[in-house]
């Protein structure tokens, strides 16, 4: 107990330096989000493992040291944004969540595609009114009790953000991509990402997150988006977890689909020590369609734990989910993902499906399907599945000349195509088949 | 070519499946074996390839001057054997012409040759289907996934075609194919025949080698050859059954 009393108090402290030095900076209506999300964090405090949707996630050993709350530095950490993924070289970047450059980038790309930063639109900055009037609807608005106590902690210290907004029918084609650095140099710091996607009626828009950081360094990353697709919208979110080898990483996705709007969010799990993934999604119009899908890639101690509720709130929609991990050497894999289904959600299509590779024997994976169904008229699936390497497969391979290592790689590729296969964007996808390709090289193999 | 010298094997930690089984096949042969159903056939065909799951408990297989059995199955591709599978296995997600480059750039790799690029393989499994008279589209899905049992057949043949085995074994290549589609795949591999290369015919029924005629065949029975002898031998079989070789058997091995 006195423990987990000590690990709060960098948190209460953190708080009070914070606010103290960032006010004046901080637009009004984040600093009184913030008064009101730090004591319900603080009530409850970090999950442990004697919660359920936290059973197989312990957080104690990365909160042993206390976490300090990133403050703006000007490093742009050049070295690693050379080494990270770009597709046209238009990307926003934010280094220890503050904005490092500005969002010009995206300016007079596509009409009616406006990528803003989240403080500026607060502070009224923003000439358009669609953009403003948006952000005042949808901002802070979806979070829900599932993923109630990342998203607390982010709006705590949240002092800056990125909003997209696509209006009405526009197809932003080109991909917004947003990249979060961790700065290069400072250990021990723990920064509050946050992203808001405002899709208007029968729009198309594809937002990466890429979440970089140095190997070498304690840090962690609290990172909060919230996805507002409107009738017909059609949204493709990407979250790409390459972080530094000593990244404790929480992430929350919270999505509300309108009627017949199409929401796909997509997680890459490949860097950080432990990554806690979680994304709820709810189908709120008729018609409504999810996608949920992960594919963790992660050898050494990695932990990733994939954490999704899909709310099926009224009657025609569909849901599916794809979820798959390659796990080498100790590197443990969580699969949690919970499917509601109201009363009178009837005609609902829901599908469930997480497959697992182990590449040794001391790499595990918890998988927990489930069902929470109310309505009678449903199809709800699901299936889960873990195993190595087919035996039979591989000697397929290589009775054809080609060598073991090889066949196992082209094996895992395939494995994990499944997966990049639903990425939609092009560009995107082949980025990321690159990135894939790269970590699958990384993954022993320690099976005879 | 290929030597096998009272070679017994069995399951891992099984019992014992081949009781000592001696062949000898020489360039531009083609042997066939045949045998009742748990006679050891497919053993045999998976040892030769180097499937796991199999001891060698004694004897020797020779082939190209090596020792088959020390090789990896993937050496054992490097040098010119290929086996056609009996249940060839389905590999979802991996598509078939990127397989089959990436199988035959190996074996060129192996003999230090460059790899082969796309147009030019494309060109080249072109021929080889139309040799075959089949249709290369094939390649175009993931390997073997969702194929008919002919399809998954006349897949291991055109990767036989194009990968030019000097040795082929052929397990129960014939099981699971109607008429038709046994012409089509006996047709194309006698399109392969050649002085410089062999084949070995694994089969239960007499059938395949109305298309596949034999140099030689081979009785297998309970792990062991019992009776070697010319094409005709097949036909004998095909009249009196494996009751009658069993008969024979026991007759002389009886006190």
């Amino acid at each position: 107990m006195e423990k987990e009393e000590q690990q709060l108090n960098w948190v209460e402290q953190g708080f009070a330096q914070f606010s103290q030095e960032l006010n004046s900076k901080r637009p009004e209506r984040l600093k009184e989000l913030a008064v009101l999300a730090l004591p319900e964090f603080l009530a409850k405090g970090f999950p442990t493992t004697a919660e359920e949707d936290w059973k197989f996630t312990n957080l104690k050993p990365y909160l042993r040291k206390p976490f300090i709350p990133a403050r703006e530095v000007r490093d742009f950490a050049p070295k690693l944004l050379a080494g990270a993924p770009d597709f046209d070289g238009r990307r926003i970047v934010f280094v220890d969540g503050y904005a490092a450059r500005d969002f010009a980038a995206f300016d007079s790309l596509k009409s009616g595609l406006h990528v803003f930063s989240l403080a500026g639109v607060l502070r009224g900055d923003c000439a358009n009114k669609e953009v403003t009037r948006a952000v005042h609807q949808h901002f802070s608005r979806h979070a829900s009790a599932d993923n109630a106590p990342l998203i607390n902690l982010n709006t705590a210290f949240l002092s800056d953000g990125a909003v997209v907004f696509v209006g009405r029918g526009c197809n932003a084609e080109s991909p917004v991509h947003i990249v979060f650095a961790a700065s290069e140099k400072t250990a021990d710091r723990i920064s509050f990402p946050r992203v808001l996607v405002v899709a208007e009626e029968g729009s198309q828009v594809t937002v990466v997150e890429t979440y970089l950081g140095q190997h070498g360094t304690r840090y962690c990353t609290t990172a909060v988006t919230e996805i507002a697709a409107e009738p017909g919208a059609v949204v493709d979110h990407v979250r790409l977890v390459l972080e530094g080898a000593e990244c404790l990483h929480l992430s929350a996705l919270e999505a509300a689909a309108a009627e017949n709007s199409v929401v796909s969010t997509q997680c890459f799990s490949l860097g950080g020590a432990c990554v806690r993934n979680e994304a709820v999604v709810h189908l709120r119009g008729g018609g409504a369609n999810a996608l949920l899908a992960g594919l963790s890639l992660i050898n050494k101690e990695q932990h990733v734990d994939n954490h999704t509720v899909i709310e099926h709130a009224v009657a025609h929609c569909a849901s599916r989910e794809l979820y798959k991990g390659i796990y080498a050497e100790q590197a443990q894999g969580v699969f949690d993902g919970t499917i509601v289904v109201r009363p009178q959600a009837q005609k609902t299509n829901a599908f469930q499906s997480s497959q697992s590779l182990l590449l040794s024997r001391e790499a595990c994976v918890n998988s927990k399907p489930q069902l929470k169904i109310w309505a009678d008229d449903v199809k709800c699936t699901h299936g889960a599945t873990a195993g190595q390497l087919d035996d039979d497969a591989l000697f397929y391979l290589r009775s054809r000349g080609i060598e073991k290592n090889e066949a196992r790689r082209i094996l895992m590729q395939a494995f994990a195509g499944d997966v990049v296969k639903e990425v939609k964007n092009d560009a995107v996808r082949t980025m990321i088949e690159a990135l894939v390709e790269k970590r699958l090289v990384e993954l022993p193999v320690d099976f005879a | 070519m290929l030597e096998i010298i009272n070679l017994r094997a069995r399951v891992e930690d099984g019992a014992e499946i081949l009781h000592g089984v001696s062949l000898t096949v020489g360039a531009g042969e083609v042997h066939a074996i045949m045998g009742p159903n748990g006679s050891g056939k497919s053993t045999l065909a998976h040892i030769l390839g180097g499937k796991g799951g199999y001891e060698v408990t004694g004897g020797d297989v020779h082939y190209a001057g090596k020792n088959l059995l020390e090789l990896a199955p993937e050496e054992r591709a490097r040098e010119g054997l290929f086996l056609a599978f009996q249940y060839p296995v389905e590999l979802p997600g991996v598509n078939g012409s990127y397989f089959l480059r990436t199988a035959l750039n190996s074996l060129r790799k192996a003999r230090g040759q460059a790899p082969m690029e796309v147009r030019e393989f494309n060109a080249l499994v072109r021929k080889k289907a139309k040799l075959l008279e089949f249709d290369p589209a094939i390649l175009n899905r993931s390997v073997n996934e969702g194929f008919s049992g002919g399809e998954k057949k006349r897949n291991e043949v055109l990767q036989m075609a194009v990968l030019e085995p000097k040795l082929a074994v052929l397990d129960e290549t014939d099981s699971g194919l109607d008429i038709d589609a046994l012409q089509i795949v006996a047709s194309g591999v006698n399109a392969l025949r050649g002085p410089q290369n062999a084949t070995i015919v694994i089969t239960h029924y007499q059938r395949l080698l109305n298309y596949i005629v034999p140099d030689f065949v081979h009785v297998l029975v309970d792990g062991k050859i019992v009776k070697s002898g010319p094409k005709e031998l097949a036909f004998e079989l095909e009249e009196k059954g494996y009751g009658w070789i069993n008969g024979a058997v026991g007759t002389v091995e009886s006190p």
